[in-house]
């Protein structure tokens, strides 16, 4: 049987997408990345919560304010959540890899805010390197609450924690990828993505 | 025929220059809603604003929508219907956040400002001042409704709030549909007055449906009023000394929330060189003083852990001071 990866957030849809799929039957995997210190521990914690709620196996905890800094500091602050989630899509990539895992799970949604743009998904999409399953990308909000209810996630991804305040006032809703690959030119990715790799902490949740 | 009972009240000639007037409707939700539907049915031309969508729990008390506008576009639905109610009227509509940098996008003869939040209506304030255009507020929370119209040649909003650092929680405090339909339909009622050059009520009216109390305030220019008093920076806009802000607590207190007034660029190395700095990211800034706070260059402060509202203002007081 195969088995995923799952990028959780500790909101509501990215916990909705992981049910979804482990209702289907298959098993996996769930990753967060921490950007402390710019958000509290919330998001990490809610993640762990609902990575055990909706059945992973392993919990990975990636800690990459650092990294999006770099981000923001060298880059079109623009591009920001375009050039985040391409990080965060290559390191849930190489955890795959080294797990042995076969696909990648998201709860992105199509139109929902500025990364989730058709062109900006297409942009995430290009850096994976496994077949990515986005079982929301095309519900409403209201249906996918309705979904959180449902599973009892709801409750948990509404608990406290403090908003990202690392992205620009007017992200980018669409992008080329010359854009992007300009962008990436300026920080030394193969580097981040190593330091990464080497500090993940991972928990078993069986 | 149409307007034959109002046109009782005021006139056929009246009738024919609502029909040249447009009114700019800010926010349609449940004050929006009643004010642009029975403006609409007056025979008022409309230019309408809202970047939200319709979501169940706002069918308790925003009359325009139904269970199928869900998840839709509540500038859209809003226009469908208000033109079904009356197609000689023209609707412009658009899906935007109103701020500083788009205000200019309103056109019209008045202003209704039926938002739900005071950074929005501090913008629509000083423009209207700017365009000497009048503007009709109202707001509701719980049983409480407020109403107040602020002329070109009157006390203005920030004359009200300035120094009021308003505190509210991102989940709402609750409303009756009762009193968002009496706001907005005050609303409605004195913009006709407006339109139509008549006397009109100066005083804020502020009422209680719960005990059924009607109040009325006198309402004078403040001192030195940074939008109307002669203090006012040349284009208009709110310049920011450091001590007007909003605060607002984050979901379920996870910290607290503070965002200047009007525009801000903070000068960062200042602050760098005042607090302790745990993270730079060069236009946000992680420093600690007293809580951990995240310091955006345009302002926004974010106090971690924080639900001491009190503590959060003194500290952002001594921030802004730091780096403007």
């Amino acid at each position: 049987m195969k088995k995923g990866i799952c990028l959780i957030s500790g909101g509501i849809d990215s916990a909705v997408a992981g049910k979804i799929v482990r209702d289907k039957g298959y098993s996996f995997d769930a990753i967060h990345f921490s950007i402390e210190p710019f958000t509290d521990s919330g998001p990490e914690d809610k993640s762990r919560i609902l990575s055990k709620k909706i059945g992973a196996e392993k919990f990975f905890v990636i800690h990459c304010g650092k990294a999006f800094s770099e981000f923001v500091k060298n880059c079109r602050h623009k591009y920001y959540f375009v050039l985040s989630k391409r990080l965060m899509m290559r390191i849930a990539c190489r955890i795959a890899a080294k797990e042995g895992l076969d696909f990648i799970i998201t709860g992105e949604n199509l139109g929902q805010v500025s990364s989730q743009t058709l062109s900006n998904l297409y942009s995430i999409s290009k850096v994976s390197t496994l077949p990515i399953i986005r079982p929301l990308l095309c519900y409403d909000k209201q249906e996918i609450i309705y979904l959180a209810k449902k599973f009892d996630t709801y409750n948990i991804s509404c608990g406290p924690e403090v908003c990202d305040r690392l992205g620009p006032k007017n992200p980018a809703t669409s992008c080329q990828e010359k854009f992007i690959l300009d962008e990436e030119m300026k920080i030394d990715i193969e580097r981040i993505l190593i330091e990464e790799i080497d500090n993940a902490a991972c928990e078993s949740l069986c | 025929m149409r307007y034959s009972r109002q046109e009782v009240l005021i006139g056929k000639a009246d009738q024919d220059i609502l029909s040249k007037k447009t009114a700019c409707i800010v926010g349609l939700g449940a004050l929006g809603g009643v004010a642009s539907e029975l403006l609409c049915r007056s025979g008022v031309n409309l230019s309408i604003f809202d970047y939200d969508l319709v979501s169940e729990s706002n069918l308790q008390r925003q009359t325009l929508y139904t269970e199928e506008d869900i998840s839709k576009l509540k500038v859209i639905q809003a226009k469908e219907r208000l033109q079904r109610i009356n197609s000689d009227i023209l609707i412009s509509s658009k899906a935007v956040r109103i701020d500083e940098d788009n205000v200019d996008l309103l056109h019209g003869d008045i202003i209704l400002d039926c938002t739900d939040n005071i950074e929005t209506r501090l913008v629509l304030n000083s423009y209207a001042k700017q365009k000497e255009i009048p503007l009709i507020h109202g707001a509701a929370l719980g049983p409480v409704g407020v109403f107040f119209a602020a002329v070109p040649s009157g006390p203005c909003l920030s004359c009200l709030y300035e120094d009021k650092k308003a505190i509210e929680s991102c989940e709402s405090a609750g409303v009756y549909n009762s009193v968002t339909s009496v706001v907005g339909a005050l609303q409605a009622n004195e913009a006709l007055k407006h339109l139509l050059g008549k006397e009109f009520e100066r005083r804020i009216v502020r009422f209680s449906l719960e005990n059924n109390s009607f109040s009325f305030f006198d309402v004078s220019k403040k001192k030195n009023c940074k939008v109307c008093g002669g203090n006012s920076s040349s284009d208009g806009k709110l310049s920011f000394n450091g001590s007007d802000f909003h605060i607002s607590i984050c979901k379920d207190k996870g910290g607290v929330l503070v965002k200047p007034y009007g525009h801000v660029k903070l000068n960062l190395d200042k602050i760098r060189a005042k607090f302790p700095v745990i993270m730079d990211a060069s236009v946000v800034l992680v420093i600690e003083k007293d809580y951990q706070v995240v310091v955006h260059s345009f302002g926004e402060l974010l106090f971690k852990g924080c639900s001491d509202v009190r503590a959060a203002s003194s500290a952002a007081q001594k921030i802004f001071e730091a780096g403007i």
